[in-house]
């Protein structure tokens, strides 16, 4: 058994990579419960690629991802699905089923789990109006703009009350209202159910805002060159992680 | 009151007030109780000003607490009840709130007359529209061909080219393997009538005019409608909910001219050349059964297709090629981009292209059939 006071996430020497090509190397952080971790960097630094590794889309090619202790590509392929019932994603465009309604999209993982049909659409419109989505349960996403559709997604990602949400790019598309809105929810949503949040973004308010921890991924050193507070990052001697924060005014 | 579930029960502690008391341990696993009790009473004569909710003896919740209060305060607060979540566990009641703070839209709901008669109605008007919808289209690919022969056509050669490629050379394979059978099961089925006349010969007449007049163009049509009518489609909606055909719109170029023309062409220009190599396979089918399974020689086989084989047979055949390439790309385009927004459309998009694209390449070989007939061809 795990020891109970484990990580819910630990990054252990990951080493990520398509076929030849090189992404990132030797990454290690923790996340620890309840808190809100940011994974930031440049663009093609490798911060979606190290999300699709951690929720086990991609396999690494060398070191792993922890779950409470736990290595998910050490695993076996039974254990593994047992762990992703342990997290819920949120993908850039909130990759909802474009042919069930929103209601259908949220019900599908509940279903999965075994709830009754009714159970599941009344979940379901909890979820949906907890995104502030009350009353558009029957629509279709093509029938909802791109701010409804992550809320919808965010709705579908946190159906079974995962310990763990991931978000890649949430305020990605988003005006600032919309994007300041989800930003609250996600807030709300670790300080009521106490979920661990990993966030994969460059918003800078949102990194500041809400980030309790965060890593910072160089492009062109290919690893992790900074680790700690978003606000004491500012301070990191690598002046790329500073001028990241400071918009590049330095 | 009483026992609703082992975790909820109902109680008046003062006329005004209904009480939900909650206990135990929630989990969605277990599922959630029923929603009817609370609202009978809602609803009823004696019904409370005031919903209140007391989980002070909650050991464990999860979603299914929060849904279980929401669905009822949420129908509470609809009809005017004041809600109290005051007692519920911390998370839990932010999350009710949260799920609370917008209030529901009002969604019209779309009110569909569901009598014969107005459902004959609106088929009928959808199917006028979608006429009319065609009828423009074809208007806009022949002012491209306009355009097109005044060399003001705008479309980029290589896409040309591609079409060329994608509806005449990587169609070889399957139009040959399609044609032989045709050809010699023609030659087999035509034998075993003939036979029995003494006349064996003449299934070299039958394979020649059969094939070239009429199968090698059908048979290529439609395979064409299921390979490239079919691709058409899916390429053009793919584009178009990928909002590429109205990048090219705002970049001032036409999609019918850009997309559709080199299209059409190029299969309009393919097809015959394709009829050609299926009625040179569909012969050689019907002369392999021809001499393996029917005893006549190969010399004798080739001289009765000759002698068969006039040349407006063959003509006839290519004309038809050509006028099925332009339905079946034209078809193909037609349902692309009128193709809706999602994935699922694209789909859609192209299961209408190939069976409507099967369906007008019959359509138009009956045609040629009657009119070469009138003509006494």
């Amino acid at each position: 058994m795990p020891a109970a006071r484990a990580d819910p996430i630990e990054v252990r020497e990951l080493t990520m990579g398509y076929g030849d090509r090189l992404v990132q190397e030797r990454i290690s952080f923790g996340v620890a419960r309840s808190e809100i971790f940011v994974i930031m960097g440049d663009s093609g630094c490798g911060k979606s690629t190290l999300m699709r590794h951690m929720v086990g889309l991609n396999r690494p090619l060398a070191g792993d991802v922890l779950y409470e202790g736990e290595g998910y590509w050490a695993a076996e392929d039974e254990r593994r699905e047992q762990i992703k019932r342990r997290f819920g994603v949120l993908y850039q465009y909130a990759a909802l089923f474009s042919s069930m309604t929103l209601e259908e999209n949220v019900s599908l993982p509940l279903g999965e789990a075994g709830l009754s049909a009714a159970d599941a659409r009344r979940v379901a419109a909890t979820k949906l109006a907890l995104v502030g989505l009350a009353g558009f349960e029957q629509h279709y996403p093509s029938e909802v703009s791109g701010g409804m559709k992550k809320r919808a997604g965010l709705a579908r990602a946190m159906a079974l009350d995962p310990d763990i949400l991931y978000f890649d790019e949430p305020s990605a598309g988003l005006d600032p209202l919309s994007s300041r809105r989800l930003d609250d929810l996600i807030l709300e949503l670790r300080d009521s159910l106490g979920t661990t949040i990993v966030l994969v973004t460059h918003e800078l308010p949102s990194i500041f805002e809400l980030g309790d921890n965060a890593v910072f991924l160089d492009a062109e050193r290919k690893t992790m060159t900074a680790h700690g507070k978003p606000r004491e990052l500012k301070q990191s001697p690598d002046p790329k992680v500073r001028a990241f924060l400071e918009r590049g005014r330095l | 009151m009483g026992e609703l579930d082992d975790r909820v029960s109902l109680e008046r502690p003062e006329r005004a007030v209904l009480q939900v008391r909650i206990t135990g341990a929630w989990a969605l696993a277990d599922g959630i109780p029923p929603a009817e009790p609370v609202v009978r009473e809602l609803e009823s004569s004696s019904g409370p000003e005031r919903l209140r909710f007391d989980a002070g003896a909650v050991s464990a919740w999860d979603s299914s607490l929060v849904t279980y209060v929401h669905s009822l305060a949420a129908f509470a607060a609809a009809r005017g009840v004041a809600v109290d979540t005051s007692a519920l566990p911390q998370g839990a009641r932010k999350l009710v709130e949260l799920a609370l703070a917008v209030k529901p839209r009002a969604v019209a709901e779309s009110v569909e007359d569901d009598a014969l008669t107005a459902r004959v109605g609106r088929v009928a008007l959808r199917a006028w529209t979608t006429l009319g919808d065609a009828l423009s289209f074809v208007g806009e690919l022949a002012m491209a061909m306009l355009a097109l022969v005044r060399g003001k056509a705008r479309f980029r050669r290589v896409d040309l080219l591609h079409a060329f490629e994608t509806s005449g050379v990587a169609a070889l394979g399957i139009v040959a393997l399609i044609n032989f059978l045709i050809g010699a099961v023609l030659a087999f089925v035509g034998a075993i009538q003939l036979q029995q006349f003494g006349a064996a010969v003449f299934v070299a007449n039958l394979v020649a005019i059969g094939v070239a007049r009429e199968l090698g163009a059908l048979m290529t049509g439609i395979v064409m409608a299921g390979r490239t009518g079919a691709s058409f489609a899916a390429v053009l909606g793919t584009m178009r909910v990928g909002e590429e055909v109205d990048a090219l719109e705002t970049m001032g170029l036409r999609p019918v001219e850009f997309l559709v023309l080199p299209r059409v062409i190029a299969t309009a220009l393919m097809l015959p050349a394709l009829v050609a190599y299926a009625d040179l396979m569909g012969l050689l089918g019907g002369l392999f059964v021809g001499t393996t399974l029917l005893d006549v020689g190969t010399t004798e086989y080739v001289r009765q297709t000759q002698s068969a084989l006039a040349l407006r047979h063959v003509v006839i055949g290519l004309g038809k090629g050509a006028a099925f390439g332009v339905v079946v790309a034209a078809t193909g385009c037609y349902y692309g981009s009128r193709c809706g927004r999602s994935a699922g459309a694209v789909g859609e998009a192209t299961t209408k292209a190939v069976v409507m694209s099967i369906v007008l390449v019959v359509v138009v070989d009956a045609l040629f059939t009657v009119l070469l007939h009138v003509v006494g061809l």
